[in-house]
């Protein structure tokens, strides 16, 4: 082939075609609209992240978020000035809710981005290349699976003190393994369709199967598994700044607020409630977007 | 023009199987002492009905496979060597098309980036070079240039294949095996496909190992061919010899199964079961469905003899 007749340079390749993509939405919203709690679960997730995102342009009060003390407000129900009432220290529960709100997404995104940084790859090559590799890995990952997830965040948090940030650790590492197993699943799958086949008979170096073939085809596993995880991991973090191993105070993290406001609980309704409620919210709302993408995504149930 | 370029010799591959979870493992010859040589710039045709081990030696050609014994050597050089660097070569002198288009096609990737997956393996070239090669071979297989934005579920099947084709030729390899390069298409386009690999042939001078169950096919594309039957060959020789005067009894029965000009196949009056090539018995492993059977066939295992005129049979009532 000589190179003097080479046709011009292929145009630059652009996304698929707008109405591709406008399909796609509409098939979506089509299915958000026969999936109901689906629905419900993204509009709360939304709702969640632009208070996570905005949250310090609508804070009522942005100085109460942490070390703010106002004595001659303290323990205030619920007023027009106060929607949330106020707690022992006479700071603005609203907004301490909030910032909760921002700390417990952060935490959220933090834990389960190093839990796949570590656990997608691990469960890719391990399953990848199978044999002995693949045998000494999943029992490197059963050692952590065979703890109560909860027993050993803690286990690891009391080994390197409390704070928020080995909090985070100690849930990643809690964590991790679920995504490991599950990308192992997920490579043992499809490393046997033939487009894996071809790729290796035509000498593609291992690591570029993984990540070229095999990763990009069980994106729409891991995207459900990180929607459920999200909801626990968020749980998991409010359990622990409860039993005084991850947030400190007076960072405004909800399961801190809700372990010092059960003292008040009898006389102060509103103190744990409302950041309970949005406790709540979330994990509820996180379950079930994950529950509506698995029907979405999952090829068994869906054939595209 | 009769200059070897693929020698395979007394090549094997056996798996162990095991029937349920407390069985006994067995061993499964699914090409059992393969010897064939391919000339270089023929298209040899390898028949055998499906479960006979033709894609079974295909990958062990790709070195898919590890041999069990035997040695395949192309172009003189040993596809098992030890040498991670003639290993390395290998894979880029032997291509293969897939029998079905839709599973060896990464569904994620662009058209133009599953044809230029061998040229990203094995050359220098810079993504827009590469993207100029990628529509030259497009233009090869007779698809228009834009296709490489596309993704492999928005093509029909026809033309799905011409990518496998395209991608497979990429680097112009010494040997392209074709398992079953057609089977999944309507008649018409298969007619279609098999006429671009003539051409491309011809124009290319490649070596065509083309795997198929149907003779008609073969007889069509192929100048000499092997029956394969559960693992072994039993007959080779050239296309026009073996349409002319079959030897084999199996020969024989798969030839009154070739489609006539309509493509009505009837391709279900086998006689007796096909067995697996599962610890296969002393004997002539078609005894069970051959017409012709004798005594000695089902106690003495029959080797592949020589016949004048570049032919062997694998049966002793053969002349
Ligand atoms: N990876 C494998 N493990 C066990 N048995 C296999 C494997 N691949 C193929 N076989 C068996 O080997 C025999 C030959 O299969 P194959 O080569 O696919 O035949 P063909 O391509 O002629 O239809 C079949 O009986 C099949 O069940
Ligand atoms: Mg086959």
């Amino acid at each position: 082939m000589n190179s003097n007749s080479l046709p011009a340079p292929l145009p630059p390749v652009i996304e698929e075609t707008s109405a591709g993509r406008a399909y796609k939405l509409k098939e979506f919203i089509l299915f958000l609209r026969v999936h109901k709690l689906a629905a419900i679960g993204l509009s709360i997730i939304v709702i969640l992240l632009i208070i996570a995102v905005i949250g310090p342009l609508i804070s009522p009060y942005p100085d109460d978020a942490y070390k703010a003390v106002h004595l001659e407000n303290k323990l205030l129900p619920p007023s027009w000035a106060h929607l949330f009432g106020t707690d022992e220290l006479g700071r603005d529960l609203l907004t301490r809710t909030i910032y909760g709100t921002r700390l417990s997404f952060q935490i959220g995104i933090s834990v389960i981005l190093l839990s796949i940084l570590i656990g997608i790859p691990y469960g890719l090559i391990s399953g990848y290349f199978g044999g002995w590799v693949d045998n000494v890995m999943m029992r490197v990952c059963e050692v952590f699976l065979s703890f109560p997830s909860m027993l050993l965040s803690i286990s690891i948090v009391a080994l390197l003190g409390p704070s928020l940030n080995n909090m985070m650790l100690s849930i990643a590492l809690s964590w991790w393994p679920w995504f490991a197993r599950l990308m192992r699943s997920e490579a043992v799958a499809i490393k046997e369709r033939g487009f894996v086949e071809a790729a290796k008979s035509m000498g593609v170096h291992p690591l570029v199967i993984i990540f070229r073939h095999i990763w990009p085809n069980s994106l729409s596993v891991i995207i459900v598994q990180i929607s459920m995880a999200f909801g626990s991991v968020i749980l998991t973090a409010a359990s622990l700044s409860f039993l005084g191993l991850g947030a400190q105070p007076p960072t405004p993290e909800w399961g801190l607020i809700i372990s010092t406001g059960r003292a008040y609980f009898l006389t102060n309704w509103w103190y744990v409630t409302f950041p309970g409620v949005f406790i709540l919210l979330t994990v509820m709302a996180f379950n079930f977007l994950g529950d509506g993408l698995r029907d979405y995504l999952d090829p068994k149930t869906r054939n595209s | 023009m009769t200059e070897v370029l693929v020698e395979i010799d007394n090549l094997s591959k056996y798996f162990t199987v095991r029937s349920g979870w407390f069985g006994a493992s067995k061993t499964l010859h699914a090409v059992d002492n393969v010897s064939l040589s391919l000339h270089k710039g023929e298209c040899f045709g390898l028949v055998g009905e499906s479960g006979c081990g033709k894609s079974t030696l295909s990958r062990t050609l790709l070195q898919l496979y590890a041999p069990t014994s035997g040695t395949v050597r192309i172009a003189g050089s040993d596809i098992s060597s030890v040498t991670r660097r003639v290993r390395r070569r290998n894979t880029r002198n032997v291509q293969m098309v897939f029998q079905d288009s839709y599973w060896s096609m990464n569904p994620k990737l662009r058209v133009g980036d599953v044809v230029g997956e061998p040229l990203r393996t094995h050359t220098k070239l810079s993504a827009a070079e590469r993207n100029r090669k990628v529509a030259i071979l497009l233009e090869q297989v007779g698809l228009p240039a834009d296709f490489a934005r596309r993704f492999p579920s928005q093509l029909s099947g026809g033309q799905r294949q011409r990518i496998g084709i395209a991608r497979a030729i990429a680097l112009q390899p010494e040997l392209l095996i074709l398992d079953e390069p057609t089977s999944a298409l309507d008649m018409s386009v298969q007619a279609q496909i098999l006429n671009l690999l003539k051409d491309l042939q011809e124009e290319q001078q490649l070596t065509y190992l083309f795997v198929s169950h149907d003779l008609s096919v073969v007889r069509h594309m192929c100048t000499r061919m092997a029956v394969m039957y559960l693992g072994q060959i039993v007959e080779t020789g050239t296309t026009e010899q073996i349409f002319a005067h079959p030897l084999h009894p199996y020969t024989r029965m798969l030839m009154q199964a070739v489609p006539d000009i309509e493509g009505n196949a009837e391709l279900t009056f086998y006689d007796g079961e096909m067995p697996k090539a599962i610890d296969p018995p002393v004997g002539c492993r078609f005894a069970s469905r051959c017409p012709h059977v004798t005594e000695k066939c089902t106690q003495e295992n029959q080797s592949l003899r020589e016949l004048d005129g570049d032919r062997s049979v694998r049966c002793h009532l053969a002349m």
